[in-house]
């Protein structure tokens, strides 16, 4: 038995019901797996990672509207986003990509960038998986994702639940693994 | 479940004291404990897998983690267990053999290299994907899920606990003090 597994088209489907379910103005990011479904070719995701910003008049709309559509397709939606863990580098605003507009919601890729360095942070294998295609599929640069993991890491020391070696020492392993599949291509 | 065949051999606190000889160190105690220093695995396996508080069951997850050796002691554990304690030994193993698949190279940094935890339940007892499939994270969570239907209980949050517990535990044994 597995979940159920969530392609392109279901992102897609899920989008064009949530836009008609809520009728306001709003703008969802979407984050990790179900953004990177879209512009990696990936084959699947297991759910929905979101981020968006709504008028406060409409929060409860707009999460009823979640809850329904995730119902409808049964597809976990959870509410994620990189600046729960990390702090979001420079520019991460202007680095958006719009994916469409569904009824009156905007829908965009949060910042690659900061997704790639989020998912570092956590270091799982699939997260490394993510990053180094993310790098050869040509969403992020490598060199840039170096400039922006020490701009962050000054910041993130900050946070009292930061734990900097740990995050240094998953960068470190993520470059190894970076050369690694550069070297067996 | 009959009570008698449920009692650990030792106190909590005892139990909560061999974990940390094993470097599963998550559970703290307010006083200080000797550890037994004729406590065998198999004994440890044993009483966490009866042990009526959830948070001494769990600690399964990371022993194994922690431990990969130990599963050799697991499949003959299981068939002498009763069977609901037999049960949260398989479970608890099969989330480790997951939860190790899908932080491998992290565990490596602190661990070294280990022993992978044979796959001794997963696909054969509960039909789940093999511990390969998507860095293990689809058997993880179709472990939850069926465990949840069972109990009702979101295991996927308390599998994520486990290994953040140990990853931390990992990480601070291996920073230097200021």
């Amino acid at each position: 038995m597995t979940d159920n597994l969530v392609d392109a088209q279901g992102i897609s489907d899920f989008l064009q019901r949530l836009g008609r379910c809520y009728r306001h103005n709003g703008t969802v990011y979407l984050v990790g797996g179900s953004s990177l479904l879209l512009v990696l070719a990936k084959e699947s995701t297991f759910d929905i990672d979101l981020k968006f910003e709504v008028p406060p008049e409409y929060h409860t709309e707009f999460i009823r509207c979640l809850r329904q559509v995730g119902r409808e397709l049964k597809v976990p939606v959870e509410q994620a986003s990189p600046d729960q863990f990390i702090p979001l580098p420079n520019g991460y605003q202007e680095r958006r990509q719009f994916v469409g507009r569904f009824g009156n919601l905007e829908v965009f890729h949060f910042d690659f960038y900061s997704v790639a360095l989020s998912k570092l942070h956590s270091g799982n294998e699939k997260d490394f998986a993510d990053v180094i295609r993310m790098i050869r599929q040509g969403v992020i640069e490598l060199p840039t994702l170096e400039i922006q993991f020490r701009e962050i890491l000054p910041r993130y020391e900050n946070l009292l639940s930061a734990d900097p070696e740990s995050f240094q020492r998953k960068f470190v392993l993520f470059q190894e693994k970076v050369g690694n599949a550069s070297d067996s291509t | 479940m009959p009570l008698m065949e449920a009692i650990p051999t030792v106190s909590t606190s005892t139990l909560i004291a061999q974990l940390a000889t094993q470097d599963v160190r998550h559970l703290r105690l307010t006083r200080t404990v000797e550890p037994m220093s004729n406590f065998s695995p198999e004994t440890l396996i044993t009483d966490l897998a009866r042990h009526p508080d959830a948070r001494l069951r769990e600690a399964l997850i990371l022993l194994f983690l922690r431990q990969p050796t130990y599963a050799r002691y697991v499949p003959e554990i299981t068939v002498a267990l009763e069977s609901e304690a037999a049960l949260t030994l398989r479970h608890m193993y099969t989330a480790a053999v997951y939860l190790q698949r899908l932080w491998r190279s992290t565990l490596g940094l602190y661990l070294g290299n280990f022993l992978l935890l044979p796959d001794y339940f997963g696909q054969a007892e509960f039909c789940l994907p093999a511990p390969d499939l998507h860095f293990g994270e689809a058997g993880l969570r179709a472990l939850a899920a069926l465990f949840q239907a069972k109990t009702g209980y979101d295991w996927l949050t308390t599998y994520h606990s486990a290994i953040s517990l140990l990853l931390a535990q990992l990480s601070l044994a291996m920073t230097p003090d200021d």
